[in-house]
């Protein structure tokens, strides 16, 4: 039985703290690559790409830098949060011997996670409001959070499955590099995914990371939300939660 | 409630990695309110038990009891009234000393009241309050680990685990932490693996010594050393300035008496091992007709160290296991 009390808020508080200790820092980081892709794309092709599906160029960017980095950070804080814990200070072995459950531990670290990505990507919501000329409709605030709060699971959720699997830390950079990013640049980020050939257009859309990028803009700038999208990142979402909590207690009771 | 009479009941405990096996059917009992150590060398299987009886890890055969709760189908029982001190110091590095005993304590479920209070008067009791906003990483080694131990104390546990709690430390941190066990004993069962003979031999009520994942002897530590303690060593003790002369006269009357003994070593120059061959008694009376019962300080057996124990036991357990 899970503990809320006793086991999943103190993990999740824990997270929080040591995010705060260093908060220049971190938001320093967090804004460094929407702020750069900001710069590069938004105002370097800005003469170049006007209009983008009837709106300017950088109103299209702008969310998608905000998706961007809920999804980085959620991965980010997963997968270097369990790694430290379990491989590097060995908290988990500390942790394990409380009276909580291992399920208690990786929901604390899963919902810290998700927390931490949440609010970076506000950081960067407020930033990029100041930059860039993008007017938000607060009440279409409501279907983007839909769609970035299964988003924030899901990456977390990877993360976390990351950090729990691999014992060095090159290897979380690896998969950051070989499937968080790829993932990253097919998601209709920078362009519009009708853009890809229509051969490849079907899988495409299937990406929860096109749920978020483009399924995130759409929301934010219209407030509309599509079933399918929706469908994507829930389900994905609940799976990896399922998926990396099961990794989890396999993995400690080994 | 009084507690039970067994703070642990070990029966039988098996635990095989892929091949190897780590734990080879050891059992054994420990009484409330005492000092048990677990000695043995590296790869002995002393981290494995442990990691069992805290219920980290799960035996593939046999039971265990921790005040009378099942490790295997009682485990959050069991987490509620133990403690552990591990072999290194392990702390989330980003947080500070303070919020790291917190977050402890909440796992434990203690109100928060009550945890600050207890935090506080044990940070204060090893002299950590003024360090308390510290990184672990900017405490010397010896706070870190009474800071493990207080971790470990938080939530008053019945049974404390203690893993090799003074490895590393320099002589004065090992014996703060000895002070602190030695505090604990009235208040909490412990259990204590080390590989220092010296600390198990000061600490502990009673010890058993593990070699290749069995249990190759247990008493206390007198018992131990009784059992090893050899009927033909002599410890001599003479009066100063005459023990040189001594040694000359006392080399050339054992030399033709006694079946080849041994005359050791004279360290400091007063002090004298004698070791016969033979535990015949009349070698040592020879001996005695030639010092003045004035110059006699101190005559005795000379009683073997949890060393020699150690190292026989483990010597012939090795043995015995390539022989079969």
């Amino acid at each position: 039985m899970l503990n809320f009390k006793q086991g999943i808020f103190p993990l999740y508080q824990k997270v929080l703290r040591q995010e705060s200790q260093s908060w220049i820092a971190e938001t320093l980081t967090t804004l460094a690559v929407p702020l750069s892709f900001f710069l590069a794309f938004g105002l370097g092709l800005r003469g170049y790409i006007s209009n983008v599906n009837g709106v300017p160029y950088l109103v299209f960017l702008a969310p998608g830098l905000i998706s961007l980095t809920i999804m980085l950070e959620a991965y980010r804080t997963g997968a270097w949060g369990l790694w430290l814990d379990r491989w590097y200070q060995k908290m988990i072995n500390e942790y394990r011997i409380k009276p909580i459950t291992t399920s208690d531990i990786i929901i604390g670290e899963i919902l810290g996670g998700f927390t931490v990505a949440l609010f970076k990507g506000a950081i960067v919501t407020l930033v990029l409001l100041i930059l860039a000329p993008v007017s938000v409709h607060w009440k279409y605030l409501g279907p983007y959070l839909f769609y970035m709060f299964p988003g924030s699971i899901l990456f977390t959720c990877i993360g976390t499955m990351v950090g729990t699997m691999f014992r060095k830390p090159d290897q979380i950079a690896q998969i950051q590099t070989i499937v968080i990013t790829p993932l990253l640049y097919l998601g209709g980020l920078f362009f519009p995914i009708q853009a890809f050939p229509a051969s490849i257009l079907p899988i495409i859309t299937w990406l929860p990371t096109t749920a978020l990028f483009d399924g995130g803009r759409e929301a934010l700038l219209s407030g509309h939300l599509t079933i399918q999208y929706s469908l994507i990142l829930w389900l994905s979402a609940g799976l990896s939660f399922w998926a990396a909590t099961l990794l989890f207690n396999r993995k400690l009771s080994e | 409630m009084t507690p039970p009479a067994k703070a642990i009941e070990a029966l039988q405990i098996t635990k095989n990695y892929g091949k190897i096996q780590a734990l080879k059917g050891v059992s054994f009992t420990v009484e409330t309110g005492s000092v048990f150590s677990i000695l043995g060398p590296n790869g002995a299987g002393k981290t494995t038990l442990l990691k069992i009886l805290t219920t980290i890890s799960n035996p593939d055969t046999g039971k265990a009891f921790i005040e009378g709760f099942n490790i295997l189908t009682q485990t959050l029982e069991v987490r509620q009234r133990i403690g552990i001190v591990s072999q290194d110091n392990h702390f989330d590095r980003y947080l500070s000393i303070w919020h790291n005993l917190t977050l402890h304590a909440q796992m434990h479920g203690l109100p928060k009241k009550e945890y600050e209070h207890r935090i506080t008067a044990l940070l204060k009791q090893v002299d950590l309050y003024d360090r308390r906003f510290s990184l672990a990483d900017d405490l010397s080694g010896g706070m870190q680990r009474r800071v493990s131990l207080i971790r470990a104390l938080i939530h008053n546990p019945r049974v404390l685990f203690l893993d090799e709690p003074t490895t590393g430390l320099d002589p004065q941190a090992r014996a703060e932490i000895w002070e602190m066990i030695e505090n604990l004993k009235q208040t909490a069962t412990i259990i204590l693996t080390t590989h220092y003979m010296e600390e198990a031999d000061r600490l502990s009520d009673r010890i058993l010594l593990l070699n290749q994942g069995q249990g190759v002897g247990i008493g206390t530590p007198r018992e131990l050393k009784l059992a090893l303690t050899p009927s033909n060593k002599y410890e001599l003790a003479l009066g100063v300035p005459k023990a040189k002369d001594y040694a000359t006269v006392l080399q050339q009357v054992i030399n033709p008496l006694t079946d080849v003994p041994v005359f050791e070593e004279i360290i400091p120059l007063n002090d004298f091992t004698l070791e016969f061959q033979t535990a015949k008694p009349e070698n040592l009376k020879e001996v005695l007709r030639h010092i003045d019962p004035s110059d006699l300080i101190r005559l005795g057996k000379l009683e073997a160290n949890l060393e020699d124990v150690f190292l026989s036991i483990t010597k012939r357990s090795n043995a015995q296991e390539r022989a079969s």
